[in-house]
Order: C-alpha cells, then sequence, then structure tokens
C-alpha cells in the first residue's frame, strides 16, 4: 500500500476532481448562497452609510487665506529659491501624520467619535460604534493648498456641522502656530479672517478646495465594496472549494483508486484488455 | 433514469478474442466474471452484467457455442449452480457466469469457487487498491485463478 502512497500523482488529483465534480459543485453553489448572503449584508450596511453622506448634500467649508512672508534676513540671501519653498514645507508639515494626529486628539478632547463619525465625510463600514477613525480619516477632514507660483496658502476644513467645520479649521492654524512657527524662523505667517460656508458637496470637486483629497475618497468607497467583495464572499468561496478538494484529495491519498492500466500490471493478472465509451 | 453507456465495440472484440486464446488451454471452460467494485453504486453495477453480455454476442457470432448464467442476483446459489454447469459443460465450449461482488457477498464468493476460472472487472477512479488486493488474496487462498482482468474507462 504504501508503494501505492508513493505513487499518487497530478492523474490521481484529476480523477478526485472527475469522479467528485457534482459534490464540487453543488458545495460551491451553496458557499456562493452563504458567503453571498454576508456579502449582501455588508453591502446594504456601506450602501446605508454612503446615503446617509449623499442626504447630507451640503457641507460646511471653512476656510483661511495664509500668506508666508520671507523674513528680510532671507530675501537679501542670494539663495532666493530656499524662500519659494517654504510654503511647500508648511503644506507637508499639515498634511503630515503628526498634523492629523494632534488634530485628532484635540477634536476627541472637543467631540466624541460618533459625532465625528455623523458630522463628517469619513465613511464608516460597520456600526459606528466599531469604526476606527484612520489618519488618513482625519487627513479628509481638511486640505492645504498653495495658489500656483505664489506664496499663498488655503487651509480649508469640511464638515457637516458647522461648529465642527470651525474646530477643524483653528486646529490646523494652532497647529501652524504652535509647530511650524518654532520650525520657520524665517518667515512670518499672515492670516486673513476665517469664511464659513455652506456649499454642496458636489461642489467640493468644482471650487477647487481639495480635488485630490474627495476625488480619492470617492475611490475609497469603491475600493471598499470591492474589498467587501474579495473579503466576504471571493476568499471564504475559494478557501472552501480549496478545502474540500483538499481533503478529498487527502481520502485519495489515504486509500488510492486505481486509475490507470498500469495499476493493474503490478499484482501478476493480465490484463485482458480496456474498455472505452 | 439510468443513462445507458455506449462502449466501443472494438475494445470487445478485442477482449472476446483475448479469452477465446485464454479458453483453450483450458479443460473446464468455464469463466465467472466479478469485481472488487461496490454493488450499490447505480452508476457501476450495471457493468457485471453489461461487459459479459456484450464479449458473450460477440463471441456467440462467432459461432461458438456459448452460454451466459447472470447470477448476479444470486438467483442459484453454489449447489444450483453446480449442478447446472455440470450439465451444461458438455452441451458449450464455454460458460460465462455474473457474479456480483465476493467481498460484499459471501454466496458470490461460494459462486466463484464453482467457476474456478475468474476475471476481474474494475473501473477506474472507482475501484480501490484495498479491495482489489483483497479480492485478489481471497482468490489465491481457494485457489481461484484471476485469468485476468478487464479494465474500464
Amino acid at each position: 500500500m504504501t508503494q501505492n502512497i508513493n505513487k499518487f500523482g497530478v492523474q490521481d488529483i484529476w480523477s478526485v476532481f472527475k469522479k467528485n465534480l457534482i459534490l464540487i459543485l453543488i458545495f460551491s453553489f451553496f458557499s456562493c448562497v452563504m458567503f453571498g448572503f454576508v456579502t449582501c449584508k455588508k453591502m446594504i450596511n456601506i450602501f446605508k452609510n454612503s446615503n446617509s453622506i449623499e442626504n447630507n448634500s451640503q457641507i460646511y467649508v471653512a476656510s483661511i487665506d495664509c500668506y508666508v512672508e520671507p523674513s528680510t534676513e532671507i530675501l537679501s540671501n542670494e539663495n532666493s529659491n530656499f524662500c519659494r519653498a517654504i510654503p511647500d514645507d508648511i503644506i507637508a508639515l499639515l498634511n503630515s501624520d503628526i498634523c492629523a494626529n494632534y488634530i485628532y486628539e484635540k477634536l476627541l478632547n472637543l467631540h466624541t467619535k460618533e459625532y465625528l463619525l455623523n458630522n463628517t465625510n469619513i465613511i464608516s463600514n460597520e456600526n459606528n460604534t466599531n469604526k476606527i477613525i484612520t489618519i488618513d480619516d482625519v487627513k479628509n477632514l481638511y486640505a492645504c493648498k498653495r495658489e500656483k507660483s505664489t506664496m499663498l496658502i488655503k487651509l480649508s476644513s469640511f464638515a457637516y456641522d458647522k461648529k465642527l467645520a470651525e474646530d477643524i479649521l483653528n486646529f490646523c492654524r494652532e497647529y501652524t502656530n504652535l509647530k511650524l512657527k518654532k520650525v520657520m524662523k524665517y518667515a512670518q505667517i499672515h492670516e486673513s479672517k476665517s469664511t464659513i460656508k455652506l456649499i454642496n458637496t458636489e461642489e467640493l470637486l468644482t471650487e477647487n478646495y481639495m480635488d485630490a483629497n474627495f476625488e480619492q475618497k470617492n475611490n475609497i468607497s469603491k475600493k471598499n465594496i470591492l474589498k467587501v467583495v474579495i473579503k466576504y464572499f471571493m476568499l471564504p468561496v475559494m478557501a472552501l472549494v480549496f478545502l474540500l478538494i483538499f481533503g478529498l484529495c487527502l481520502i485519495s491519498y489515504f486509500n488510492p483508486n486505481l486509475n490507470r492500466m498500469s495499476d493493474f500490471c503490478e499484482y501478476n493478472v493480465p490484463v485482458l484488455g480496456e474498455v472505452k465509451k | 433514469m439510468q443513462k445507458n453507456i455506449i462502449y466501443n465495440e472494438e475494445n470487445f472484440k478485442y477482449l472476446a478474442n483475448n479469452i477465446i486464446d485464454i479458453s483453450r488451454n483450458e479443460s473446464k471452460k468455464v469463466f465467472g466474471f466479478t469485481s472488487s467494485l461496490s454493488i450499490n453504486n447505480k452508476r457501476i453495477n450495471d457493468l457485471y452484467i453489461n461487459i459479459p453480455k456484450n464479449i458473450y454476442e460477440i463471441i456467440l457470432n462467432k459461432g461458438i457455442k456459448i452460454k451466459l448464467i447472470d447470477n448476479s442476483m444470486l438467483e442459484l446459489d453454489n449447489i444450483k449452480l453446480k449442478e447446472n454447469l455440470d450439465f451444461d459443460i458438455n452441451n458449450y465450449d464455454l460458460i460465462f457466469v455474473c457474479i456480483s461482488n465476493i467481498l460484499q457477498n459471501s454466496e458470490s464468493f461460494e459462486c466463484a469457487k464453482v467457476c474456478k476460472n475468474i476475471i476481474l472487472i474494475e473501473k477506474y477512479m472507482y475501484s480501490y487498491y484495498k479491495n482489489y488486493e483483497k479480492i485478489l488474496f481471497y482468490l489465491g487462498q481457494f485457489n481461484i485463478i484471476p485469468r485476468g482482468v478487464i479494465t474500464v474507462k
């Protein structure tokens, strides 16, 4: 028998597959139905969430213009390219994880997580209580953009609640004042008066507030659907079917079949012939 | 409804010739057809009868006196079968006896003892090494000669 086990090969696996094709198909069908149901439930959750965002068709945008004025020391310096890079540095620092984390911690001191989820465009696939707000989610609550070839930076924050939009913007400014001023010794930041506007969410794309960020957010929701389909449907179905085939192969490995004419030749019984369909 | 499987006729002609060749050297020209396949499997239980029947028809067309006894349902016990064979052996050149799985039915094994010459019918994917080895062992224990094996694809 050990000799027979050693002979277990591709043809034997193929024979297992052929022999149990109906069982594999039925099993695959029921797995698809079962995990399809689970995926549908998850999808409904996502669509419910996206609908609640669509319902909030208007969003508050708090914005402020900051003018970065290089110090006279820098201006007198021959290397003027250095001061040109200052606004980019400020934007990079505002877009950093440290800044997002600072804003998130400050927001949590003032508001609850549920409040943040309900009043921002952070998409939650799960129940709001289970959702973890990531750094990327926080980064989508504000945007900073340099006006083309100028020293002007436009800082904006977005929320479905007026107060929250103002809070986010204030924390951005606070971070700029607290951290950046220490770093940027060579420039002064002049801020304009903050404005708050209620605009349609679609206008976010056209008004150049956060062209990159908001588009990315829409992609994330599409990605979420794909993720759910892969995570809750394709992977489990494939894993189960693979497990079934593996199990059947294992059974066949320990209790092998005679699958070819040469298998009969070992027993000193002549093969009189083979009958084919 | 069970689907009738159409087998290649040339294969049966080849098998018939081989069995005729074997029978030339035999004094007692009785061949029992059995298998290690389970008789409970509906997809394969017709092999016990269909394959000997097809070979029988081809040999019959060659003008050889042949008789087919279908004892797969065990209508005849070993004593009655022996009586029948003793009577028929002088009237026929060849006698085929269909016997069901001797591992699953002790009476079938008694019938196999009466036939002495056994031809095994085995199907790929359905015949297990374990059962095939067991059937050869049992046949060997009682000096029953397995004259050959017919494999079914």
